[in-house]
């Protein structure tokens, strides 16, 4: 009987208990602020025409790929120290890197960081944070209420060595915009949570068709051949 | 208030006095493919022959001058940054600047400080589980960790930068000689987040002096 009468009793309570809850996520999720990314240009922009390219026949060089990723934060160099974010980036970074290299015939014989090779490609990505930094703040501390945007680059330098000796450079760049605002929810056809990433993938495809391309010159003397 | 606490109050003030003070340079303002980093490059890459590891690349960068001008700023990722306002000097000059940030990267002293604040921060993390508050600890000890390494570091940077330029066929004083040129010019340098200026560059002078005498 008392345990009857507890349940009865709380029922009301469960009720007021559940709108407001209700009531808390709506709000919760209506005020979600974020991001939405557009992936932009690309230059030189030669993976949109590479797809259906015919198979490499072309050598295959004993390659060591050297990452040096680093952010470019309104012009301001930032490197990669030691704290997990950053490890974590810089990881991310080298794994994307691995994936595109595996794409690539001309690069079945190349290794991230190998110690020993005959050929040598040091890239440096640089992921360039540009755009009105004021604003920004002030979107930031306004929880963007007051929407700001951003135009973003992926930038990759590449050297490419034979020993000591620099024998080719290669460059690939890739924009993106970011647009902070509040109620994102709301515009889900603008969510494109990857486009960074994206980007970079692309960036470095651009990188290794130039090199695909240029192998049978620039790797005349390597030893390796596509199967 | 008892006199423990006092003195404990006090300390930590003057521990945040100093890591503010601790000389955490202003950021460097990269030029983006600046006319004359093909200048520089080419230089690196004579200078690197001179290093242990020779197939190692640095990639040489030009940063727009400021107010509190920074001679060369070396940073992670293996990226030596030189002031535009320097570009005019010949190049033994940019040489001596390009060969002392080499000399930081192959020495391999962010990533020794590195180690030194990463174990410190791990303390602290620790320390936050049993003294409430004690887990921020290392925002303070960080940059005066940093500085108590440094010292060694330059001097050990310096002598390793003496010996690259002799072997490329430079003179022995050429370091001291760009070292006095920046120090009386109101230039600085620049290693990861510590800068050095002023006195901290003329201690290094007398220092060379001595040894090169």
């Amino acid at each position: 009987m008392a345990s009857v009468t507890r349940e009865v009793m709380s029922i009301p309570m469960r009720r007021s208990a559940d709108r407001c809850f209700s009531a808390i996520m709506a709000a919760a999720l209506l005020c979600l602020s974020g991001c939405a990314n557009t992936p932009l240009n690309h230059e030189p922009g030669l993976f949109s025409q590479w797809r259906g390219q015919s198979a490499y026949a072309g050598p295959v060089p004993d390659l060591s790929v050297v990452l040096h990723p680093r952010f470019l934060v309104f012009g301001q160099p930032a490197g990669f120290d030691l704290s997990l974010k950053k490890w974590r980036a810089k990881r991310g970074v080298g794994n994307r890197l691995e994936e595109v290299m595996e794409e690539f015939p001309v690069l079945g014989n190349a290794r991230l960081d190998a110690e020993e090779a005959d050929y040598r490609l040091y890239i440096e990505s640089t992921h360039s944070i540009e755009g009105n930094k004021t604003l920004k703040t002030i979107s930031g501390i306004t929880k963007y209420a007051i929407p700001s945007s951003e135009h973003n680059a992926i930038e990759l330098e590449a050297r490419l060595y034979r020993g000591q000796e620099e024998i080719e450079r290669y460059s690939a760049i890739g924009h993106y915009k970011v647009r902070w605002f509040l109620l994102i929810l709301l515009a889900p056809w603008m969510w494109h949570l990857d486009a960074p990433g994206e980007v970079m993938e692309d960036a470095f495809r651009d990188l290794f068709i130039q090199i695909q391309e240029d192998a049978p010159s620039v790797f005349a003397g390597a030893s390796g051949a596509a199967s | 208030m008892s006199r423990f606490e006092a003195l404990f109050g006090r300390m930590i003030l003057m521990m945040l006095f100093l890591a503010a003070a601790a000389g955490c340079a202003k950021p460097v303002r990269e030029i983006p493919k600046h006319a004359e980093q093909a200048r520089l490059e080419r230089i690196v890459n004579t200078l690197k022959l001179q290093t242990s590891h020779p197939e190692v690349h640095y990639w040489a960068r030009v940063s727009k001058p400021m107010e509190d001008p920074i001679a060369v700023a070396v940073l992670f990722q293996r990226h030596i940054y030189i002031d535009e306002s320097l570009l005019g000097r010949d190049d033994a000059f940019l040489a001596a600047l390009l060969a002392h940030g080499i000399a930081h990267h192959r020495l391999h002293h962010h990533g020794k400080r590195d180690i030194l604040t990463g174990m410190q921060k791990a303390a602290f993390k620790v320390g936050g589980f049993f003294v409430p508050g004690l887990s921020h600890g290392w925002r303070v000890t960080d940059p005066l960790a940093q500085v108590a390494t440094s010292a060694k570091q330059e001097r050990s940077a310096d002598d390793k930068t003496v010996e690259y330029l002799t072997q490329a066929g430079y003179s022995e004083k050429l370091w001291l000689e760009t070292l006095e040129f920046i120090a009386d010019r109101g230039y600085g340098e620049r290693v990861g987040q510590i800068g050095y200026r002023g006195k901290q560059l003329t201690n290094r002078i007398e220092k060379l002096r001595q040894q090169l005498r």
